[in-house]
Order: C-alpha cells, then structure tokens, then sequence
C-alpha cells in the first residue's frame, strides 16, 4: 500500500486502520494512483462544509441494469483550463472515490474533453455500485470546493454520449435539516426573470437532493445556481452559488 | 594368653630378604602398574550452565511468543453512535424495528410504488409561491391550492434515480401514522443514522425489496419530488415539486414497494418515548462499519460518547476505554451479535451492545498505530492461574533439575 495522502491528517496508521474497517482485507481497494487517475476506497480530510455540490451532471440516462465494463465522461469547456475531477456516490455506501484524472492530453475548448475509466478494478469488486449512483464534479480552476464556483457539468455514458443537452441534474447535500430553494439565472440577464425555479422544500441532514433543469430553447451561455435557505435548527443562513456554462449540442 | 581372632591385625606378609638396596623394591607382582600417557579428560562445567540456562531462554522466547500472539477475542462493546452500518449473518429474517413506530414525518426514497385512497386532493401551483424573508422563506397562500380530481387511486411512482416524498402531518407536533415493522433478509445490509436538528429523525436504509403497509392517523401534506403521479387529473405541469394536501378517507393506509435495491426511510420520532422502537431480540451481525462521511468526502468516526470493552470470560482485565474521536475496526466476525440497540435521546444517538468474538478488533485516531483490542495469549494464562502454574512447572523444573544435577557432577 502506498502513502498517498503525505499531507493528510489521517496517515499511514489511519488507512491501516480504516482500510480493514471498509474493505476488510481487500487492501487493493483502497483510494491509491491507479496510472491515469487515483480510485478506491478512502479517507479525504477536507475541512467541513454546510453544503456541498456532490455532483453536475448532464440529465442523461443510458440504462445501467449492470455495471459497464467502462464508463466514460466528457464535458465542455468554453476555454482550455484546469479542470478537477471527483466521481464519488451520490449517497455513500461504499466510499468510492475517483480524482487526480490525469489525462492524456490537455483538456481543450469544446466537448472533446474525455476520460474513461474501468469498472474491473475497484467498481465492480465493491459490488452494488451502479452508474447511476454515482455522481461526478468537473471544478475549474480550482480543486476545492466554495461558496462560489465554477463547474463543467459532465455527460456520464459507457456507451453512446447523447447529441444534444436536454437538461442537467445538480445534486447537493446539507449537513443539517434546512429549507432550502433553488434558482437559475442566465449570466448578464435580469436576476428577477429566474430561468428555473425549484420553491423552499425541506431537506433532510446528510440525505442528497436533486435540482433538475429542462434547458428546452435555452441559448448557448454561463449560467448560475442559486442555492439559498435556512437552517430549521438554529435559523442560520445558508448560500451557495455554482456558474455553469451551457452549451446545447454536444460535437 | 590367646587373642581372639576377630581382633588380631594379620601379620604382614615376610618379605623376602634381597641383597643390599634390593630391599625397598616392590614385587614384581605388586608394581605399580604405568601410568596412562593419554591426559585425563576434565570435566566441562559449560554444558551444565547451558542446561542450566536453557528453560530460561525458552521460557523466554515462550513469554515474547505469546505477548504478541493474538487470536480472535470474544468481547462486549457498549457505544454510542451517530451511525452504524451492519451486515444481518445467519439464515433467517430479522426485524429491526418494533411494531407501531409512530412518526411526526416520514421521507421516503428509492421506493418504487406508493398507493394511497384518499378522500380529497389539492395540490399548491408552484407559480403561487409568495417569498418572503426570513427563515420561513415564503408560503402558498390559500389563492395558490386547488382541489384536484381523482381518478382512481393516488399513485406514485418512482422510475427515475432518486425519487422523493416527504409526508408531514398538519399538526406538526400531532403523530401523524405508524410505522410497521421492517424484516431484512439474511445478508441484507442496513445502515441507521440519527440526527437531530430541528426534529428527531432516524435514517434507516435496509438492502432488498420492502413492501410496507403504513396506518395513517391524521391528514396530512406531502411534496412530491422526481416522481410520476397518478389518479389524479389537473396536475401542474414542468414541475419536478410539487405540494400536495391529503385528507383521508376510510382507507387510511400506505402501501409501499420499494425499489429492488432497497429503501431509505427517514422518520422523523417523536421526543421522549423512543427507547423501545428497536426490535429486542439480539442480531446476529456477519459485518459492522462504524464510519460516517462528512460533507467535502471527509471519514470521520460517528461516535458521540465514549465507548467501554469488556472481555466476558476474563472479569480479571480491566474494561478498556474507547475514545470518542477514536475509528473503531471490527472485522472477521464470529459468533457476533447486536445484543442492544436503543435511541438516546440525551446522547442524540444510538445506544449500541455488540456480543461475540472478532478477528480483528482495532481502535486509533488514524494518526498513531491502531491499538489492537484482542487477547494475547499471554493475557489468557496471566489471567488463569492454573494453566500459568503449570506451564511454568513443566518448561522451567525438569531441565533446571537436569542442569543442576550436571553442574554438581561437574564440580564433584
């Protein structure tokens, strides 16, 4: 097992210890470089957040009845710059986790921005893990998550990616029960003519909610996700704010 | 005067007179025969102190052998938890919860049907949502509901990834309906979490499909979210969520199927009396996890209080402390059982028993070497007179005895 965490807090001793807590002794498992990319179950010590974006997908669906044997992404960039990919599940169960994607080439503008993965070597022998339960984050030009960011949302295939953008899926998480509502505005519009609108719901601690945008005749552009509300507990403010850049054919 | 014969000295033999000189020389026959020219081997007192230390370096390498040998240890570990994953061992169904579980709300995902008779529906038009500030962030006012009409029963169902309905009764603080008991496979995997925030609320996810049948007692409402509803004609449309208020008709139940992959239920529990919603007959566990993540991906160990491990069958070891910030490994169960579990309410978490004996047993705050919480061999004689006395009576008294009979030959 390699030491790949030599700035974490959780050291060797740590994935010692929770290595046979998650994964008894499959040790090969375990969150290390895998080549391409770093894959497996593990620890990451991130300081806390009150809520998190857990994933920005394409709402695309190709059908998942079993795991592929590869599963692949891609996604758009307005401009070539640095991108930093997280795969992990939209409600952990096994703690998957997938970052560092070191790919073969430099990602460019356009939708040429690829990355494929197999299933053989972590996915598949942790077993009851499918696509769908995954959820993945392209951040742009930084790897830490904020109150304010800027993400790539990512189309997710094994197969066939769609041609065209019919909408995207954003997933987050609270740490606390909250009343949350969700606007999207177009950048360089009016923000009092939201272009989607999801009302105050009550959200649960820890349980991941969806926000579902139809981007139906919506034109080519950045534009933002508002997440906003309060806390039921102690009545604290909560925000968060994610740019996005549409782009409605995928070439 | 004649001496007895006992008591007379018999005279020496008469030597025969020899020549001058010749006198002094022993017979022929009574020479003293040669001396052996080969050296006289002496004794080597080496060996007898090698004899001698010889149950003392093995009675050494015995004592560094079992200080570190360690097999799997029966325990008792009593914790409190924010969360707990298991794995159900055995061939038979268990239930985790109690009959008749009442809940103030209940949030239902990953369920694939859901079937309700109500007597009347109205539902809230997104576009009527009023803002405001504050944390209530707005309302529907009484303009924004309309009835709808029903069609047949009220459906819905969940063919999309993460399908959600969150029931909620009109009197928040009234219980709004009645949990049924939840029966798991063997080898089904169920994980509980609690958190307290504004309300009590238990997470209890259990792998495989559930079909549940729920008593509800009061109206309610209900907001519907990634979903697909049916019986009902009139619905708002291009909206994922949607707010719906129930009043209930004669036939006040739920019925629910959930997906094949399990179900997520997320009851929201009354305060004071809920000790006794777990089912009391102890589980027998083929797994346990007792990790929990945190928003941005971070591990962190979901225990709230301080843990005690005992070891049934060595009342003589002291009960081992187990820190709150402490990872806890369980692994390569045994017999194994979740003797106990309990909602603490003052602790805000689960009260846990475990009962059997596991292979791997570890504790550590991830920084340090993990301790190991298994018995050594050497804690299992150092805790049973007996076998320690005899142990020592036969590896240290035979080949002492041995050795010290040589050393004293040696030096005779």
């Amino acid at each position: 097992m390699t030491r790949t965490m030599s700035k974490s807090t959780i050291g060797f001793a740590g994935l010692m210890l929770l290595g046979a807590a998650l994964v008894g002794s499959q040790v090969d498992l375990q969150y290390r470089s895998r080549g391409n990319r770093h894959e497996g179950v593990r620890p990451k010590p991130v300081s806390g957040y009150d809520i998190e974006l857990i994933s920005a997908l394409v709402d695309y669906r190709e059908g998942d009845s079993e795991l592929p044997d590869q599963l692949r992404l891609k996604f758009y960039l307005e401009n070539p710059e640095s991108v930093f990919l997280t795969v992990r599940e939209l409600d952990y169960d096994k703690y998957y986790w997938l970052d560092k994607i070191r790919p073969r080439r430099p990602w460019t503008a356009g939708f040429g921005n690829e990355f494929a993965w197999p299933s053989r070597v972590v996915l598949r022998p942790l077993g009851s893990i499918r696509m769908s339960d995954l959820g993945v984050v392209a951040r742009l030009g930084r790897e830490r998550p904020g109150k304010e960011e800027r993400v790539a949302p990512v189309v997710l295939y094994h197969s066939t990616p769609p041609s065209r953008v019919e909408g995207y899926r954003f997933t987050l998480k609270v740490n606390g029960e909250a009343r949350i509502a969700c606007k999207i505005y177009q950048i360089g519009k009016p923000d009092r003519d939201p272009v989607h609108r999801r009302n105050p719901n009550k959200e649960k601690a820890g349980r991941p909610f969806a926000v579902r945008w139809r981007t139906a005749g919506q034109q080519d552009g950045w534009y933002k996700l508002v997440v906003d509300g309060y806390f039921l507990f102690n009545n604290r403010p909560i925000y968060k704010m994610i740019q996005f850049y549409h782009r409605n054919k995928i070439s | 005067m004649t001496e007895s014969v006992s008591n007379t000295v018999p005279p020496e033999p008469e030597r025969e007179t020899q020549p001058d000189g010749a006198q002094n020389r022993v017979p022929a026959n009574e020479q003293p025969q040669p001396r052996n020219t080969e050296p006289v081997e002496k004794p080597q007192p080496l060996r007898s102190l090698l004899l001698l230390s010889l149950p003392t370096v093995v009675l050494l390498l015995l004592f560094l052998l079992l200080a570190h040998w360690r097999t799997p240890t029966r325990v008792n570990l009593e914790l409190v938890t924010r969360r707990v994953a298991f794995t159900i061992a055995g061939y038979e169904q268990r239930d985790i919860l109690n009959n008749s579980v009442g809940f103030h709300s209940l949030a239902i995902e990953k369920f694939a049907h859901i079937e309700l008779h109500p007597r009347r529906v109205a539902v809230a038009d997104p576009a009527g949502w009023v803002p405001s500030e504050g944390p209530a962030m707005g309302e529907y006012p009484a303009s924004a509901w309309y009835d709808l009409e029903l069609t047949g029963p009220l459906t819905i169902a969940g063919p999309y990834d993460s399908p959600e309905v969150f029931l909620e009764g009109t009197d928040p603080s009234a219980i709004m309906g009645t949990l049924d008991f939840i029966r798991v496979e063997p080898a089904s995997r169920v994980v509980l979490e609690v958190d307290r925030g504004a309300t009590f609320d238990l997470t209890l996810k259990v792998e495989g499909e559930h079909t549940l049948n729920l008593p509800l007692l009061h109206d309610f409402s209900f907001t519907v979210d990634m979903a697909e509803l049916g019986g009902l004609a009139g619905l708002p449309t291009g909206h994922d969520l949607l707010t719906f208020r129930v009043e209930l008709g004669e036939d006040r139940m739920l019925d629910l199927r959930s997906q094949p992959e399990g179900l997520v239920l997320v009851v929201s529990l009354p305060v004071g009396d809920t000790e006794a919603i777990f089912s009391d007959a102890g589980i027998p566990l083929a797994a346990v996890e007792l990790l929990e993540e945190k928003l941005g991906g971070r591990l962190g160990t979901p225990l709230l209080h301080d843990g005690q491990l005992t070891y049934p069958g060595y009342p003589g070891i002291k009960p081992v402390i187990i820190s709150k910030d402490n990872f806890v490994a369980l692994d390569r169960l045994g017999t194994f059982h979740l003797a106990e579990i309990s909602l603490d309410q003052d602790a805000l978490g689960l009260r846990l028993r475990f009962d059997g004996e596991a292979g791997n047993l570890r504790s550590g705050s991830g920084v340090f070497e993990p301790v190991d919480h298994r018995l050594t061999q050497y804690q299992r004689l150092q805790n049973n007179a007996l076998w320690a006395i005899l142990g020592a009576v036969a590896v240290w008294i035979f080949p002492t005895t041995v050795g010290g009979y040589e050393l004293y030959k040696s030096f005779k």
